[in-house]
């Protein structure tokens, strides 16, 4: 199998991963933060563990302060239905993934809200004078921003937007899922106040986990209430963090697998792995420069850019592109990417792109196989 | 020496000061809260310790941990 797929999740995992799994199934997997028996500190310990990595990782200050959640969507939801009230503004902008565009659009109907949107040019990049321009602090009660799209790549330069919502003191929120793991990311630097990621993309971690921060001070409800293995002698929620935003047992298999996913980064060196995925990167997009009838869509460089390339090819629908790869073991994704404002975007509505996403672990004969495809497809 | 319990809300704590303590403290170990002290989560925290309450006490301030209580064997 060849695996170009990465955007969706990263495969192959470190080793290290289903290693560390197993032996926490086998030899000590008991529930967390209810207990002092050896195998629960033990278990509790490698929770802290994976957030404090994540904290160290992100350069966020308190620990405390990230949660786990299953996914970024979930921590998408609970910061979006969490924060925002009725009638509030929020600006937001033009090529969203439907993990943000759909509960925005949910609390319209629910809570009124409005949504703002400022403009990306076809590339997929945010125009900032846009977004200053529609930057109303009297009214916007949140910005938030997909720091990567899935769709085309581009990265949005956010330590600019950040530091002109920290002047007007609108929390700024990052739809970190393209990009937790794929690129650094500084959040007290870029002046980030609530990030959403999910553990098993870039980070490497198993599915089934991601992670919400949300800055010390900024409080809101969480998705869920229940037992937390604190204050259980009430029937309230208990007002700290983690506690607060985690109730009943955790994920526990895939924290401990993004743990040992941490490990791996650590030990491996995070600018190296980096280093490799942007040279298969360049690979890829001069491979397919040569191609005459494929047209990449987004930026055609191999900077400001994650490893999602999303190609069209002439006169040859996506769904067809897809049967001959999937035939060859060639594994991609075709279509629409859940998020149509991406495709509107880019001008690639209703057929969608064919997205190939190369990880840390592909090949440059990984690419010639499926440029081979590409080239003699008909 | 003496011996202290530190009590926490939340086992996240717990372990933050754990992991702080033991950059100053040699015996610092988790123990099951006891009974009489179960509004706390369920793991405390034992220190023994030649240092009086009050420099332990400024030393798991300074840590930036938000503990309970901290009761002396």
């Amino acid at each position: 199998m060849i695996y170009l797929d990465n955007a969706a999740t990263s495969y192959p995992k470190p080793p290290v991963v289903s290693r560390d799994i197993k032996t926490y199934l086998d030899e000590y997997g008991v529930s967390s933060g209810r207990s002092a028996y050896p195998a629960a500190v033990k278990t509790s310990k490698i929770l802290f563990n994976c957030r404090e990595a994540l904290a160290r990782f992100f350069n966020i200050p308190h620990s405390s302060r990230v949660v786990f959640t299953l996914n970024a969507t979930y921590g998408i939801n609970t910061a979006l239905k969490g924060f925002l009230n009725k009638d509030d503004e929020v600006l937001t902008s033009s090529v969203e993934h439907n993990a943000v565009m759909r509960p925005l659009n949910f609390l319209k109907k629910t809570k009124n809200i409005k949504i703002k949107k400022v403009k990306c040019d076809s590339r997929g990049y945010l125009n900032l004078d846009d977004f200053k321009k529609k930057l109303d602090p009297n009214n916007v009660k949140l910005v938030v921003i997909n720091h990567a799209s899935n769709v085309t790549g581009a990265v949005q330069n956010i330590k600019p937007i950040g530091k002109i919502c920290r002047a007007k003191k609108i929390p700024f929120m990052v739809d970190a899922a393209q990009t937790a793991g794929s690129l650094p990311i500084d959040v007290a630097g870029d002046h980030i106040d609530i990030m959403a990621f999910s553990g098993h993309k870039s980070l490497m971690g198993p599915t089934g986990v991601g992670a919400l921060y949300v800055k010390k001070g900024l409080e809101f409800p969480p998705l869920c209430q229940g037992g937390t293995g604190s204050k259980s002698e009430k029937e309230i929620q208990p007002d700290f963090w983690p506690d607060k935003m985690e109730s009943g047992t955790l994920n526990i298999c895939p924290i401990v697998g993004l743990n040992a996913a941490l490990k791996y980064f650590d030990k491996k060196g995070f600018s190296n792995l980096l280093h490799k995925k942007k040279k298969i990167t360049g690979y890829l997009l001069d491979s397919l420069k040569n191609l005459s009838n494929v047209t990449v869509h987004g930026p055609k460089e191999n900077k400001n850019r994650t490893a999602a390339v999303s190609v069209t090819i002439k006169d040859i629908m996506p769904s067809k592109v897809s049967r001959k790869l999937s035939s060859k073991n060639i594994c991609v994704r075709v279509g629409l990417h859940c998020a149509p404002g991406a495709h509107k975007t880019i001008g690639t509505l209703p057929q969608g792109t064919v997205r190939i996403t190369p990880g840390y672990f592909s090949k440059k004969s990984h690419i010639d196989k499926l440029i081979r495809v590409l080239e003699n497809i008909t | 020496m003496k011996k202290f319990l530190i009590t926490f809300d939340s086992t996240h704590q717990v372990l933050k000061a754990e992991k702080k303590l033991k950059e100053k403290f040699k015996e610092v170990t988790t123990i099951p809260t006891p009974e009489e002290l179960s509004s706390d989560c369920g793991v405390s925290l034992q220190l023994t310790t030649s240092k009086n309450k009050e420099e332990t006490l400024k030393i798991l301030t300074d840590s930036g941990t938000t503990y309970n209580n901290i009761l002396q064997d």
